[in-house]
């Protein structure tokens, strides 16, 4: 039996014009998808047959959309914003050896794209390219994540290698949530005492809250049984055994107590918390939860989660935690003993202030791109952020609408960047200075600079943004309008105004950005708008002559002339002009009477009524007739409305057929609404009786 | 890259990873996207899709159960995430259900509707095809195609509307 044809609507068609265009899944979906089943089977391998929830893995494009050099720098130790795991004293990089402030050595030989992970992972234990090899698995991301966790688990490897492919699959964050197991793996065989515990102990935090939940507390209680039930018979455990909390914080540095704390708090949020949690964590009293609320929340979108994000940008957070009844009587105090008694941590307090902030610009950034809500995120983007995250920032910036509560925030991050000069970024600074609005007068005297520069794309902005500037934005609430009453009018109100006048709708207002001689100008506008908000069509009389053949000769005579002829001597010149270019054919078609004009509003304005009877294809919307003039619009898609008077003539370029078409409007009037008999009503006769009945 | 090797009593071949995930993530990727996810996410679930099958085994299944078996596991999952976010699911009209599966009841290899669409894209105009390219292909903004393509932004929309609605025509026609 021969199958239906399937109709596709237009948002399936969509997703296949994507995937035909050859944005599909990403090469390595199979490739991932089958390392983690392989992880989970020699991890866990009872799970092979039960259903249940499986651990969630973030794809990498998706987290590292705009950040990837971010992370990269977090790995190297490089100052950023965009990172836990960068304070100037992490246990990580203190317990895999680097030095701090290394430099990744580019070494050609790992540049080979066909180099495995296995292979690359080997090499971390080459003391002349383990950094290079480091940064390498860094790049390949969640693919190296099932070779990274074999090497941390397994006993046979030598003890740099299973340190510093702990410290890599720490790095990779979400990313690296498939190698949690193998971590919380080596917890549980190993003593308390082995070198890689504080590192796993730290990689264990930073990773729980992107695995799944069973994960997570897997990892979790590997700790805990790992304080309870093996005794402490160091110092520090004596002293934490005896402690009246079971913490003895004063026996330890500051930044001790806080990586402890941190691990804990990190251990108990889940990432699949519900979103009403994660907000109120939002604004705990412990920084450690606000921070990681603040990553978690990048996975939401909605409007609350939006704007909570965008408080935690502009709030003071706390700088310390303390450790709680719970922290302390839960045995997640052990790492603090690890770290007091093995690592000689400098006393240095974590910012954990930049560290929320820097986490919550990360996630709102991520949610809220281009949107007016997320302009905060960039501008911290902007400030802390590398050279591509900068790059990032302002073209988000200059593509986004921002509000006035935001404007001086993003003013003070772009100065900068115009003091800088730095070339490839100055236009799209321009551009969002333009979208500010009027700046201080600080501003002016670089952009005006700016107009003169060598680059013509930079130059061309900053003219249009000091032109901008010297207009008055002018708002005008229409109360009388609804939102999609308001918007189809905008074409014809542009066209009104004149092309010197800036005219936009937001919403039920007008905005009219406007010099001062121009106000009553905006007066007549308002008027005009008012008396037009119902869309009438017109009866149109017109003669075409259409001009064929010519090709780009023909298309310059008419930029020559103009979108408007005014006068029949000003078509015959045309038409002269248009003789003397070899090629071109004339047809004048006989006039014709044809109705055009705006049919139900709809909210973008686009629509226009397809005219009836001109045949030569040649559509014109139109509006309500004010005196003998009114606005004009042919049917292409870039033409713009055109105020014309009766007798003028309308110029079109029909590109697509390499035509002219000249459309004088010998007659305009109001069209005659169709007479329509009233529907009948039947009335039930007095007393409730039929005729029947009667 | 040498995969772990699954190993396991529950029909899956040792030694060999299973064929059919290649066959099928292509499926299951597009299924969600039209479910309404973004590519990111619809990868995400993608996986966590095929990782239910490969736990399951798929072995000894048809390629049309293997095909059913993802599309209701991946519906399932979800369903799920949009409770977990604390977001309805969209109801899809049975109608919208219906075209869904039938756009997705194989193995996503070789899809008709998908080459349909490629052959409709080559018949367009060279102008509409760049603009596909660029909209679809690169996912740029109404703006910066205009901005590319040397027309206005409502320009590029009413384009975009007249080549959906030719596409509509050629696919209709190439399928049926």
């Amino acid at each position: 039996m021969k199958k239906q044809p399937v109709q596709l609507d237009d948002e399936a068609l969509e997703v296949l014009l994507e995937e035909a265009c050859g944005r599909g899944p990403s090469q390595d979906l199979v490739e991932v998808t089958l390392e983690r089943f392989a992880l989970e089977q020699r991890v866990h391998p009872q799970t092979r047959g039960r259903p249940g929830r499986s651990r969630t893995h973030w794809h990498v494009p998706a987290l590292m959309a705009f950040g990837a050099s971010v992370l990269v720098a977090v790995w190297l130790g490089l100052a950023s914003p965009f990172a836990a795991s960068d304070q100037p004293s992490t246990p990580s990089r203190a317990t895999s050896g680097e030095p701090s402030g290394w430099t990744p050595l580019q070494d050609p030989s790992l540049q080979d794209p066909s180099l495995r992970p296995e292979q690359l992972v080997k090499l971390l234990g080459d003391e002349a390219s383990w950094r290079s090899a480091a940064v390498k698995l860094r790049e390949v991301g969640a693919p190296a994540v099932g070779a990274l966790a074999a090497a941390v688990d397994n006993e046979a490897a030598s003890l740099p290698i299973r340190e510093r492919a702990l410290g890599v699959l720490e790095s990779l964050g979400p990313a690296g949530a498939a190698g949690l197991p193998a971590i919380t793996a080596v917890i549980e065989r190993s003593d308390r005492w082995h070198p890689l515990m504080i590192g796993a102990y730290r990689a264990a935090a930073t990773l729980a809250p992107y695995a799944s939940r069973e994960a997570g507390e897997a990892a979790r209680d590997a700790i805990v049984f790992m304080n309870v039930g093996k005794p402490a018979k160091d110092t520090a455990g004596k002293l934490v055994a005896s402690g009246r909390n079971g913490l003895r914080q004063d026996a330890l540095g500051k930044h001790s107590k806080h990586e402890c704390i941190r691990i804990h708090h990190r251990l108990e949020i889940a990432r699949d918390a519900k979103t009403e949690v994660l907000l109120s964590l939002l604004t705990d009293e412990s920084p450690y939860r606000r921070e990681l609320a603040a990553e978690l929340l990048g996975g939401r979108s909605s409007v609350a989660v939006k704007e909570a994000l965008r408080a935690a940008l502009l709030v003071e957070h706390p700088k310390s935690a303390e450790c709680d009844y719970r922290c302390a009587k839960t045995g997640h105090a052990g790492p603090l003993q690890l770290l007091a008694a093995r690592a000689p941590l400098d006393s240095v307090p974590a910012d954990n202030d930049d560290r929320i902030r820097s986490a919550a610009a990360r996630s709102l950034a991520r949610v809220a791109r281009g949107e007016p809500v997320g302009a905060l995120a960039f501008v911290h983007l902007l400030e802390r952020g590398g050279p591509r995250d900068r790059a990032i920032a302002v073209s988000t910036l200059a593509h986004t609408e921002i509000y006035g509560r935001d404007a001086a925030a993003v003013l003070r991050a772009l100065r900068p960047v115009l003091a800088s000069g730095d070339s490839p970024l100055l236009a799209d600074a321009v551009v969002a200075l333009g979208q500010v609005g009027p700046a201080e007068e600080a501003m002016r005297p670089a952009v005006e600079a700016l107009v003169e520069h060598p680059d013509p794309r930079v130059a061309q902005c900053a003219a249009s943004v000091l032109r901008r500037w010297s207009l008055e934005i002018m708002i005008y609430p229409v109360e009388d309008f609804g939102e999609t009453g308001l918007a189809p009018l905008l074409p014809w109100m542009r066209a009104f105004a004149g092309s010197a006048r800036a005219v936009n709708v937001r919403g039920p207002r007008i905005v009219v950005a406007t010099d001062e001689a121009g106000h009553a100008q905006v007066r007549e506008l308002l008027a005009w708008a008012r008396t037009n908000k119902v869309h009438q069509p017109l009866e149109l009389l017109v003669t075409i002559h259409e001009l064929s053949g010519g090709g780009k000769e023909l298309l310059a005579l008419a930029d020559s002339a103009g979108p408007v002829l005014t006068s029949r001597d000003s078509v015959t010149e045309l038409l002269r002009q248009a003789q003397a270019i070899d090629g071109v054919g004339l047809v004048i078609h006989p006039p014709q009477r044809g109705a055009a004009g705006p049919i139900a509003p709809s909210p973008d304005g686009a629509r226009l009524s397809v005219g009836e009877g001109l045949g030569v294809g040649v559509v014109v919307g139109a509006t309500k007739l004010e005196g003998d003039a009114f606005v004009a619009k042919t049917w292409t898609p870039e033409s713009t409305c055109k105020a014309m008077k009766v007798g003028q003539t309308l110029v079109v370029q029909d590109a697509s057929r390499g035509r002219l078409l000249l459309v004088r409007f010998d007659e305009v009037k109001l069209r005659r609404q169709p007479f329509r008999f009233a529907p009948r009503v039947v009335r039930p006769r007095e007393g409730g009786k039929d005729r029947k009945g009667g | 890259m040498p995969h772990f090797v699954p190993t396991g009593s529950n029909g899956s071949d040792a030694g060999h990873a299973p064929t059919w995930v290649a066959s099928y993530a292509t499926m299951v990727w597009r299924y969600l996207r039209l479910l309404g996810w973004d590519p990111d996410d619809a990868e995400d679930l993608a996986q966590e899709t095929l990782l239910v099958a490969l736990r399951k085994g798929m072995e000894d299944r048809s390629n049309r159960q293997i095909a059913a078996f993802l599309r209701q596991t991946a519906k399932y999952l979800h369903l799920q995430r949009r409770r977990d976010d604390g977001r309805r699911a969209r109801s899809l009209g049975r109608a919208r259900q219906a075209m869904i599966d039938r756009l997705c009841d194989g193995s996503g290899a070789t899809d008709p509707h998908l080459d349909a669409v490629r052959a409709c894209v080559d018949d367009l105009s060279p102008a509409a095809q760049t603009i596909v390219r660029l909209f679809y292909g690169e996912g740029r903004s109404r703006a910066e195609v205009a901005g590319a393509v040397g027309m206005r932004e409502n320009g590029v929309k009413t384009a975009l509307q007249r080549i959906r609605a030719a596409l509509h025509t050629c696919i209709e026609r190439k399928t049926s």
